[in-house]
């Protein structure tokens, strides 16, 4: 029993002294204080160096980002109170983001039937034939619209054709886009 | 009163002035008649100190006639004293001769006082017929230093420019010694006399000349002419070996085996010894590295050696015992003289001698008996043994790594700045050999362009060595970008450069929500470092299929970029302009005209030769130039593809049909060798990311181009759209030509029309452009 605890106390010396000695765990020295912001250091682990300025926060890997950027992915206090970056902070209910304001926008209804109407007058008027693939909300400049993609192949083709349709309010189409 | 002070001031100031000449009466009389040069002349001297009071103190007279000059001592002349002395000069040659006589004297008050007088008197031709004139002493020859005590040989010429022949006697000598020769030299001769005279007392002396005409045996003086010398006293010094002191010798002994620095005092018992240069000589066993040294100048009773100029001398297994070297001194006393002395050296056996190393200092070692300091350059000593410092300067450390010149060891520097961030997941690849020499080669070469790069694998340990971090999740784009992040703001890198397909590092969704028909991945997202939505950095990527742990298209990827940077200007550029778009009306002109305006300056592309139209131009069904479109491929340097996409094809479509225009095989089998760059606006052209289908191999155009031959590829990771790419492709191109690289231009085009965008689609539209290969290729268009 004593020599086993010997011979394991004994073996727990050597681990830890080799933890202590063995350089792949030695910590790089840095000279945190020296007004150098080092390759080593970071306003994570040297906030007199590398400390970030009032309007940043230091992230998680140590690099000074802006704490007020609409489009960072995090809905600061301030973005949530102003209601003014919607990218961030998204919207309620059935409201789409308009990415130009940055504000929450009511959808815009226009009929299912009113939608395959404005379609097909498309097509027909552009000869071409196709199938509505999905309608989404977006937005268009201070609009709220509606996206019509539209599938035009023709035939069985490995070759994309594709039609958007962007429609307002109004049910007219106010732009459009065409594959390639 | 004051008047009288500042007066009797000046008296005693100007006291000092005060001379007091003696009065004295000094004559010098020649009885008044015609001499003959056969005749001496007698001449009184008169001085009468005609002073009551004062004496004038030791007189001397000098009389001076022609080059004669007597000297007598009058003493003390006291006051009303006469001094009267006859003085009987010898026979002058005919003519007047001026007498001038100068009594230097003592006044009262110590001043001297010179009072001078003259007389003179006339000596005639004698009334002979046929009496020689115009006999003279014509030259002296006299050596420039004498010295006393010692002979030398003088000469005198004599010359007869009269016209009667004459019989001489010829006096020639100084005090000490006189020479007498008779001759006879006729009109326009000349007679050279020589006789060694011994100089016996220093001082001046005078050499006389005198030229007798023997006329029936009595002597006139046809000529006379002194020559002043100056006798110098013989000075000697002498010059003797005093005593060796070894320098910085710490046993102060000379061994067997030694280099030996000394000193050599030589003393001087004689007179004072200049210029002396001493140069030393041994006999064998003893080599001299420093054998001259100058002592300058050894005064009596000096024993000297120079501070600094000293001698040296190794030994090589001499024999111990007592040597003498040779020291040869030339020095000059009162003429320049050569002296050899011994000096006496004894070799020892040396109080340092060892027998094994443990007998020295601890930096030396025992050899030949000698203890030798250890030679140890770049290290440092440790039991005897020179052990190398890890480094000692930069180059000696691992790449990025700098010298810590007190530590001597490489260590990660402070700070540092690359342009190019070259990165990839190392684990995720098979690297090898070339992999390791092109990346090497491909990172000279952007040394070359003035363009630092750094290289990190983001899945090893120098990411944390540099910069304290880790990638714990290598699927997660956010932590990636965080990383990338984190090095840009560390390095300020500008390029950034991803080896490896979505296998190694994924792309990331761009940040739009707009469908594509999907949302569009796009590295843009990596380098969106303030996260307003733009590009910050120019990122291109040399991407491989998922599934591939192969590095064949990254290391073809680079190679190709190697050449690019090599051209200056691109040359063999076409577009391949298809005539049709799939959703519509023929009308794709428009978009091929535009990128013929931008490449070409031709608008219509109807009109450019370089416009070619698939088919025929293109390898599927219905092509009947296919063999001249394998030769575009195989040389062009600019493809412009205005074509549909699959993903894994390009396509065209006419009133025909439909033509294949090129597959991703095809590109296998036709290698482009002009490491062109190419431009897709089709569908997919750029896809990287399918998970399905043979888009998901090399067969899919977007690692294709890259596999086989081009440097850069610019396409659609999903749908490309009439109107909106060519015109954004279009700007891209500007840039180029405006002097942008590559990588720059797709990022200027980025930030310029993503803050244009006004709806979700377009920026979806933007970001899917990628750019495949070196970013940092800048080239003419």
């Amino acid at each position: 029993m004593s020599k086993k605890f010997i011979m394991g106390v004994v073996i727990i010396l050597i681990v830890i002294g080799f933890l202590i000695w063995n350089p792949v765990f030695e910590k790089p020295e840095i000279k945190c204080g020296d007004n150098i912001c080092s390759l080593m250091e970071d306003c994570n682990t040297c906030i007199e160096d590398c400390g970030c300025s009032p309007d940043e926060f230091c992230n998680t890997v140590g690099v000074c980002k802006k704490t007020e950027v609409c489009g960072d992915e995090v809905c600061s206090e301030q973005e949530r109170i102003n209601e003014d970056c919607c990218e961030d902070c998204g919207c309620f209910g059935e409201r789409i983001c308009n990415k130009i304001t940055q504000k929450c926008q009511e959808k815009i209804i226009v009929s299912e039937e009113a939608i395959n109407n404005i379609v097909q007058n498309y097509l027909s008027q552009n000869s071409l034939t196709g199938t509505i693939i999905e309608i989404s909300d977006s937005y268009y400049k201070q609009q709220a619209v509606k996206i019509i993609s539209i599938d035009c192949r023709t035939q069985e083709l490995e070759y994309p054709c594709e039609v958007v349709l962007f429609i307002n309010e109004e049910g007219n189409i106010i732009d459009e886009m065409k594959s390639a | 009163m004051r008047k009288i002070s500042i007066l009797l001031f000046l008296v005693m100031l100007a006291s000092p002035l005060v001379s007091a000449t003696v009065n004295l009466d000094f004559r010098l009389d020649v009885e008044e008649k015609g001499f003959y040069p056969n005749e001496e002349i007698p001449l009184d001297v008169t001085v009468i100190n005609r002073d009551s009071t004062f004496s004038a103190r030791d007189a001397e007279l000098t009389v001076y006639i022609s080059d004669r000059f007597y000297t007598f001592d009058l003493g003390d002349l006291e006051p009303d004293e006469t001094f009267e002395k006859e003085i009987i000069l010898p026979e002058f040659p005919p003519g007047t001769h001026t007498i001038k006589g100068e009594i230097n004297y003592t006044g009262v008050l110590d001043e001297k006082f010179i009072e001078t007088s003259y007389g003179s008197f006339e000596v005639l031709f004698p009334p002979i017929e046929r009496y020689p004139r115009n006999v003279y002493v014509s030259s002296y020859d006299l050596p420039e230093k004498i010295i006393g005590g010692k002979s030398y040989n003088v000469s005198i010429t004599i010359t007869n420019d009269g016209e009667v022949s004459a019989d001489l006697l010829i006096e020639f000598g100084s005090l000490d010694e006189f020479f007498t020769e008779e001759t006879t030299l006729d009109s326009d001769e000349s007679e050279t006399v020589k006789m060694t005279v011994e100089f016996e007392n220093p001082g001046v002396s005078l050499i006389e000349a005198r030229v007798y005409a023997l006329i029936n045996g009595e002597k006139y003086l046809l000529n006379y002419r002194g020559k002043k010398t100056y006798v110098q006293e013989e000075r000697k010094a002498k010059l003797s070996f005093d005593r060796v002191e070894l320098v910085d010798e710490p046993d102060n002994e000379i061994n067997q085996e030694d280099t030996v620095k000394f000193k050599i005092f030589i003393k001087n018992d004689g007179e004072t010894a200049t210029s002396v240069m001493g140069e030393l000589s041994a006999g064998i066993g003893i080599d001299i590295l420093d054998s001259n040294v100058s002592y300058v100048t050894i005064a009596n009773k000096d024993s000297l050696a120079p501070s600094k100029d000293i001698f040296e001398i190794e030994t090589k297994g001499v024999e111990t015992g007592d040597y003498e070297l040779n020291l040869k001194l030339n020095y000059v006393d009162s003429e320049n003289r050569e002296k050899e002395i011994k000096i006496p050296i004894n070799i020892n056996e040396g109080s340092d001698s060892c027998s094994e190393d443990s007998d020295c200092l601890e930096t030396q070692t025992c050899e030949n008996r000698q203890c030798n300091e250890i030679e140890c350059v770049d290290g440092y000593i440790k039991n005897r043994e020179c052990i190398k410092y890890e480094c000692v300067r930069d180059s000696q450390c691992d790449e990025d790594l700098v010298c810590d010149i007190e530590k001597h060891e490489c260590e990660i520097p402070v700070t540092f700045q690359r342009d190019v961030l070259i990165i990839t997941i190392g684990t995720k690849l098979d690297k090898t050999n070339e992999y390791n020499e092109v990346l090497e080669e491909y990172r000279g070469v952007l040394q070359e362009k003035d363009l630092s790069s750094f290289y990190i694998e983001l899945d090893s340990s120098k990411l944390k060595k540099f910069f304290n971090i880790e990638l714990k999740n290598q699927e997660d784009w956010k932590e990636i970008r965080d990383v990338i992040h984190k090095i840009i703001d560390k390095t300020n890198a500008e390029y950034i450069l991803i080896l490896g397909g979505v296998g190694v590092i994924p792309q990331p969704p761009a940040k739009t929500e707009a469908k594509i028909p999907a949302i569009p991945v796009s590295d843009d997202r990596y380098v969106d470092l303030d996260f307003d939505g733009l590009p910050d950095v120019a990122i291109g990527r040399i991407p491989m299929p998922a599934t591939e742990r192969s590095t064949d298209i990254i290391e073809e990827g680079l190679k190709a970029a190697l050449k690019s940077h090599k051209k200056i200007k691109l040359n063999y550029k076409y577009i391949i302009a298809n005539p049709c778009g799939t959703a519509g009306s023929c009308n794709r002109y428009r978009d091929n005209n535009l990128m013929s305006q931008i490449i070409f300056g031709i608008e219509n592309c109807d009109n450019n030769p370089s416009c070619i139209v698939p088919p025929p131009y293109c390898l599927g069904y219905g092509c009947d130039k296919k063999d001249e479109f394998k030769s575009i491929l195989k040389n062009g340097d600019l493809l412009y593809f205005g074509s549909h996409g699959s993903g894994t094809s390009f396509a065209a479509n006419d009133d025909d049909g439909w033509h294949t225009i090129l597959t991703g095989n095809d590109l296998s089998k036709n290698k482009m060798e002009n490491s062109p760059i190419i431009i897709a606006t089709a569908c997919h052209g750029g896809t990287i990311d399918c998970e399905e289908g043979s888009c998901y191999s090399e067969k899919g155009t977007g690692f294709a181009f890259l596999a086989n031959g081009a440097s850069n590829y610019i396409a659609n990771t999903r749908y490309g759209y009439r109107y909106t790419s060519p015109r954004l492709y279009k700007e891209i191109i500007a840039s180029m030509k405006g002097g942008e690289s590559i990588g720059k231009a797709v990022l200027k085009m980025k930030r310029e029309q993503l803050k244009k965008c006004l709806y979700d689609n377009c920026k979806a539209v933007i970001y899917e452009i990628q750019l495949y290969g070196d970013p940092t290729l800048k080239i003419g268009i």
